[in-house]
């Protein structure tokens, strides 16, 4: 599964690895785009202990499949943006974990931020590492597979993951919107503070596309070039809209990730330009 | 003058003197944590007041070339308090203030030093607390959570401390003031308040932070089932979590603690009992939970208890609670000393492993009672035993390498809530090979190139820290 990274690996220039984020992702320099194999045998579920291993390169859909059949689901809600099933943009869970879209249940049963344990990187110099564990519980050392959690893959590739998994019968699904379609062109999704959502939802008015009032989000129909008021603390990621559809501007946060990306991918050659910042 | 003394007065220039103590009584207080083999006493004691302080703190550290060392209440139980290299303990006790506590966001601003406990008691008026509820919750500090990565008997169902906090203000090991996450709960790009939480203070000096509050649920259902073998005991704490069921909490104790709680409390179980599980539902919908416990009640039957009571009163769930809350100290009636060790397996794998746990612990001669976090897979494994007797003590150490071994080959951690501080550090090599720990010692470095914040601790073989490397596994005596 890694020889055709070793490869990429071997000649110079930047390397794309699970880089296909479609209409979330931001402007990059070119470049074939890597994507690695993955077999059934590389799942290892353990319903008993609501664990799973899955290789990074699965689709999405088919982990929701392999996790159903034993009656378990990763508890994400709908989420507007997501490829249709078949499309050949499917997301793969590194792609998820890359971007790490809000979702509807993440104000009950977290994201991909919670739900990693453990994860096998790659990282830029071909090295395999491993961190976090395949139990649901531990401290120990630092939490670097955390940290790649919506770091679109440019702080190392990620090979597999270890996740904690939910029985699909503890899981309560929220009531169907009647105005959440599964897609759209260009969508805003805003995370506010509690006591500015009412704000928001109002003045997003007839674009407004779905509202998670428990995790005060909200996913808007914006065209490019348009925008919705922002607030203190909000988090925003769009789509289509190019260089806007993401942007790291907390002079904290950009100088953490030039840092990381410096430890990690000394030359920058991982999905450069992928985050905006490095 | 002595070096102690010499660093004590050089510090009037950057504290007012009655915030430094250097004495030898002080040095002698603060020269371990609740992890008391391993013991070094800091040069100086400070006890800074504001975030200013402690940057100021920090600065004259570097220049100085002098280790330092964060420190809450001292509660934590690997060492990650312990002046390893001498130098200055950084006390967070003085930062004890609650800024605001904002209801309507669910969130709270509240300096280092204020206790778990008071967090909640702050925010319970709102009908909100704060979820990570460690055994110490009544000292244990919200910065010591914080680099621990505390958890409690409610991980089960509220998780860790990581997912409750949102923002933190870190001085970095340069002395330089960051504010890192975001009171949104998201921040773009990756995140690194994921490696403060658990970075058991080797990344800088948590001096403030705001954590989510949760709301205190209004129905909670406990029980307490008792059954005649652990391993009937362990196999229904799989089924339960794989039934769809997650209780707040899930906690199981062994015969040793029932004995332990019968001869020092004179507790009542029924005869025959070899194990105890302590099940909690909560949360606002009084049916659902009541139908959680009936599914408790079920799947407890069809694995073979001998009782199970249900708390019917908030008096008679705290009687309840007992069994969990005074295991450790009913143990102090059966030897001198108690060490309890910390390791987490998948929790499928429990039965087998408390039949390895009780298979060390006799081949050692050494006594051993469970009481531990059955819903996570996190034992803590007492054993007790004469601490006078130098074979004893190695043989409770041997035991507890041979535990924490063998939770690793069946796939679990090192530690599950202790953390890895100076206890541990080598012991995290038999989880991470030499590449896995390149890249802990690259995450690190993303906030730490030098080796005067907290040294020796979590990652092994620092510069200087030779002397760490090994003195002894276990803890609390």
């Amino acid at each position: 599964m890694v020889e055709p990274l070793w490869e990429a690996f071997a000649s110079p220039g930047p390397i794309y690895v699970h880089a296909d984020f479609g209409p979330w992702a931001l402007p990059v320099e070119g470049g074939d785009i890597l994507e690695l194999d993955w077999h059934e045998d590389d799942f290892a579920i353990e319903p008993a202990d609501l664990v799973a291993q899955i290789p990074a390169s699965c689709p999405l859909e088919v982990v929701g499949a392999s996790l159903a059949e034993v009656g378990l689901a990763l508890p994400y809600g709908p989420m507007i943006g997501l490829p249709a099933p078949g499309e050949s943009a499917a997301w793969s869970v590194a792609v998820a974990i890359g971007l790490d879209l809000p979702h509807r249940l993440e104000s009950r049963y977290g994201s991909w931020r919670t739900w990693i344990l453990g994860a096998r990187l790659m990282l830029a110099d071909g090295t395999i590492a491993k961190s976090g564990s395949k139990v649901v519980k531990s401290v120990a050392g630092y939490d670097v597979h955390k940290l790649v959690v919506g770091a679109r893959g440019c702080l190392g590739v990620l090979l597999d993951v270890t996740v904690r998994v939910w029985p699909l019968a503890a899981i309560d699904l929220p009531d169907p919107s009647p105005s959440s379609p599964s897609r759209a062109g260009s969508v805003w999704v805003q995370r506010t503070l509690a006591t500015d959502f009412a704000r928001a939802i109002e003045s997003a008015g007839n674009r407004l596309l779905l509202a998670d009032r428990e995790g005060a989000t909200l996913w808007a129909d914006v065209a490019p070039g348009d925008s919705l008021p922002r607030y203190a603390h909000d988090f925003l990621i769009r789509s289509g809209c190019g260089a806007d559809n993401l942007q790291v501007v907390d002079p904290v946060q950009v100088r953490l990730l030039r840092r990381a990306k410096d430890l990690l991918d000394p030359e920058h050659r991982l999905n450069r330009g992928c985050l905006g910042v490095v | 003058m002595t070096a102690s003394g010499q660093i004590g007065r050089e510090l009037e220039a950057v504290l007012p003197k009655e915030r430094i103590v250097a004495d030898t009584a002080a040095r002698r207080a603060y020269d371990s944590d609740a992890y008391p083999i391993d013991r070094h006493p800091p040069d100086a004691v400070v006890l800074p007041e504001t975030t200013e302080e402690v940057s100021r703190l920090v600065r004259w550290c570097v220049e100085q070339s002098i280790p330092y060392t964060p420190r809450g209440a001292g509660t934590g139980l690997s060492g990650g308090a312990m002046a390893a290299r001498g130098g200055i303990v950084i006390s967070t006790k003085r930062l004890t203030r609650i800024f605001e506590v904002d209801a309507a966001n669910r969130m709270m601003h509240a300096q280092s030093g204020v206790p778990n406990l008071r967090l909640s008691q702050a925010a319970a008026p709102f009908g909100l607390h704060f979820a990570p509820d460690p055994s110490s919750q009544s000292v244990c500090t919200l910065g010591g959570n914080i680099a621990e990565n505390s958890g409690g008997p409610h991980t089960l169902k509220y998780g860790v401390t990581y997912p409750h906090i949102l923002q933190v203000v870190l001085v970095d090991p340069s002395g330089e003031v960051w504010t890192i996450g975001s009171r949104s709960g998201r921040a773009p790009g990756p995140d690194f308040l994921s490696l403060i939480v658990g970075g058991e203070g080797t990344l800088g000096i948590v001096t403030e932070a705001w954590v989510r509050l949760t709301p205190t649920p209004q129905c909670v259902e406990t029980a307490l089932v008792a059954f005649p073998s652990v391993r009937q005991a362990t196999e229904c704490v799989s089924a339960i979590v794989s039934s769809g069921v997650i209780p707040a909490a899930l906690e199981m104790m062994d015969k040793g603690i029932i004995g332990a709680l019968r001869a020092a409390f004179g507790l009542q179980y029924p005869d025959g009992s070899e194990a105890l599980l302590l099940v909690e539902c909560d949360g606002n919908d009084p049916e659902r939970i009541a139908d959680e416990l009936a599914t408790v009640e079920s799947i407890s039957q069809a694995n073979g208890a001998l009782e199970l009571r249900r708390a019917q009163s908030e008096a008679e769930r705290k009687d309840l609670w007992k069994a969990r809350k005074k295991g450790i100290g009913a143990m102090g009636r059966l030897a001198p000393s108690i060490v309890t060790h910390d390791g987490v397996i998948p929790r499928s794998r429990l039965p087998e492993m408390l039949d390895f746990v009780y298979q060390v612990a006799a081949e050692h001669d050494i006594g051993v009672a469970n009481l531990f976090h059955a819903g996570d897979g996190n034992l803590h494994p007492c054993m007790y035993f004469d601490d006078r007797d130098p074979l004893q003590v190695e043989a409770v150490i041997a035991a507890g390498e041979a535990i924490i071994a063998r939770c690793v080959e069946l796939g679990g951690s090192v530690s599950g809530e202790h953390g890895i501080g100076v206890e541990k550090s080598t012991l995290l090599e038999s989880m991470f090979g030499p590449d896995d720990m390149r890249l802990q010692r690259i995450a690190r470095e993303i906030f730490n190139e030098g080796d005067l914040c907290n040294p020796c601790k979590v990652i092994p073989n620092q510069k200087g820290c030779v002397e760490h490397r090994r003195r002894s596994r276990g803890v609390a005596w």
